[in-house]
């Protein structure tokens, strides 16, 4: 029996009541022919096919309070209908709107601290030095960006600061806590070409700012580090790429000089090969060299490198919750229910019949 | 004199089922009907929907029966099919009619 009711409630949605207990009276007299769910799919599939109904009616200017045959009439129905009904709107608007503001208001407030780095060209022409680097300037920026954000680096910052006390507290796992810091609170973007903007949202003005420093100062080290790192690792290649290619032109040059001592000449295929040796020792040297000026601009400050341009700063005032936003779109949301409860009210109604033709 | 509406396939068979039930169309067996005459089971909604439709247009009507025990007390409601349901079918039927004259279809006769 309450199954039926509830059946006839839910068709009741999308038709008149008594039109709804007739067809759930079929269904109850079918039921037992058919499969277990069939009474629940069929009351779900025709009371779609029943809003389906109410939608084609307004379309088709059939329905019951839009004919769309007398435009004023059917305002003036509309405005009747909504007012006799208005309480359809408004209760679920109130109700929403109150609900969203007292989420909005218990929900913590936050704050944003943002800092800008910028990458500064090296101070010496490239035509003197020329740079180690291979990487356009965004992409190394967001390089080193991984390097930060690895769950080591972050969990220092989470420990020396005491961050997220709460949920440590609470007994959530180290990692967890850091997977939010890194996908909810901090916000690193490039910004043209040689900009990066890097900024974390906190429950405190002052943690924020720490934070934020903190990061820009792993930023600065870290550049400063990969790039003295690959300096010196560019010069400690070539440094024994050089030697061995001395070795090999100190061979040859033996080999002239005994030569010589024995009065014969070497063969041609032996000269062009201590030439060869030669030429690469000489193209080595200088590359060598060129390693060398770099690393000393790395030693001294000089190369490029990221300059912290606008520093982290005590946020003044909260980044959200924007209270006012939330409680609107709770408006927003009982609006729209307010209007679907309206449109499954008026489809209720039967709507006017054509006039019947008498038989021919 | 409102101009008669064109009607789908279904709209046919749904206002066929009806006449040839008489007096005792109503939605349980209109569907049986239309299952044992065409091998077709209808969706219950299709069917409900169209009967719907098909009183918007002024091609049937409907009338509620008394509760019975075993609906849960719940009225049958009775189709009928109106003049203008009749003259809407016997239009269609006809324009089937004139496409068929000259074709020849297995085990269809002709009129």
């Amino acid at each position: 029996v309450r199954k039926a009711a509830f059946a006839q409630r839910v068709l009741a949605i999308a038709t008149t009541p008594d039109r709804a207990a007739a067809v759930v009276g079929d269904l109850l007299e079918e039921e037992p022919s058919h499969g277990r769910h069939w009474f629940w799919l069929t009351v779900a599939r025709t009371a779609l096919a029943f809003v389906w109904l109410g939608v084609v009616r307004i379309v088709s200017g059939r329905h019951a309070v839009f004919s769309g045959a007398d435009i004023v009439g059917d305002v003036m129905n509309a405005w009747r209908f909504v007012w006799k009904r208005k309480w359809l709107v408004v209760v679920p608007i109130v109700l929403f709107t109150t609900a969203t503001s007292l989420v909005a208001y218990s929900m913590p407030v936050r704050y944003r601290s943002e800092a800008l780095l910028r990458v500064v060209p090296q101070r010496v022409p490239e035509s003197l030095v020329r740079s180690t680097l291979t990487f356009a300037n965004d992409e190394r920026l967001l390089m080193i960006a991984q390097t930060i954000l690895t769950r080591t680096q972050l969990e220092r910052i989470i420990l020396e600061l005491n961050l997220y006390q709460d949920e440590r507290r609470g007994g959530a796992i180290m990692e967890d806590v850091v997977e939010r810091m890194r996908r909810s609170d901090i916000t690193i973007s490039t910004e043209g070409t040689s900009g990066l903007r890097v900024s974390f949202i906190g429950d405190h003005p002052r943690v924020a700012k720490e934070v934020t420093e903190k990061l820009t100062n792993l930023f600065i080290s870290e550049n400063v580090r990969n790039r003295g790192n690959l300096a010196e690792m560019t010069s400690a290649f070539l440094k024994s790429a050089l030697e061995d290619l001395r070795r090999k032109v100190d061979d040859h040059a033996d080999k002239v000089a005994q030569a010589k001592a024995a009065q014969r000449s070497l063969p041609r295929s032996q000269e062009i090969e201590y030439e060869e040796v030669q030429n690469r020792f000489r193209v080595m040297l200088t590359k060598f060299e060129e390693a060398r000026l770099t690393k000393l601009l790395e030693i001294r400050s000089i190369g490029e490198q990221i300059m912290l341009v606008d520093p982290a700063r005590v946020p003044n005032r909260p980044d959200g919750p924007d209270r006012l936003d939330v409680s609107l779109s709770g408006a927003t949301a009982g609006f729209g229910l307010g209007l679907v409860l309206l449109l499954a009210s008026s489809l209720r109604r039967t709507p006017p019949s054509h006039a019947v033709t008498p038989p021919a | 004199m409102a101009s008669l509406p064109a009607l789908g396939e279904f709209e046919q068979v749904v206002l066929l089922a009806i006449l040839r039930l008489g007096d005792g169309a109503y939605g349980v067996p209109i569907r049986q009907e239309i299952a044992s005459c065409t091998e077709r089971e209808p969706a219950p909604g299709a069917l409900y929907t169209t009967l719907e439709r098909l009183e918007d247009k002024g091609l049937v009507r409907s009338r509620f029966g008394d509760p019975t025990p075993e609906r849960g007390g719940r009225a049958k409601r009775y189709f009928l099919v109106t003049p203008r349901g009749v003259n809407a079918l016997a239009r269609a039927q006809r324009s089937y009619q004139r496409l068929l004259e000259g074709v020849k279809l297995p085990g269809v006769a002709r009129a």
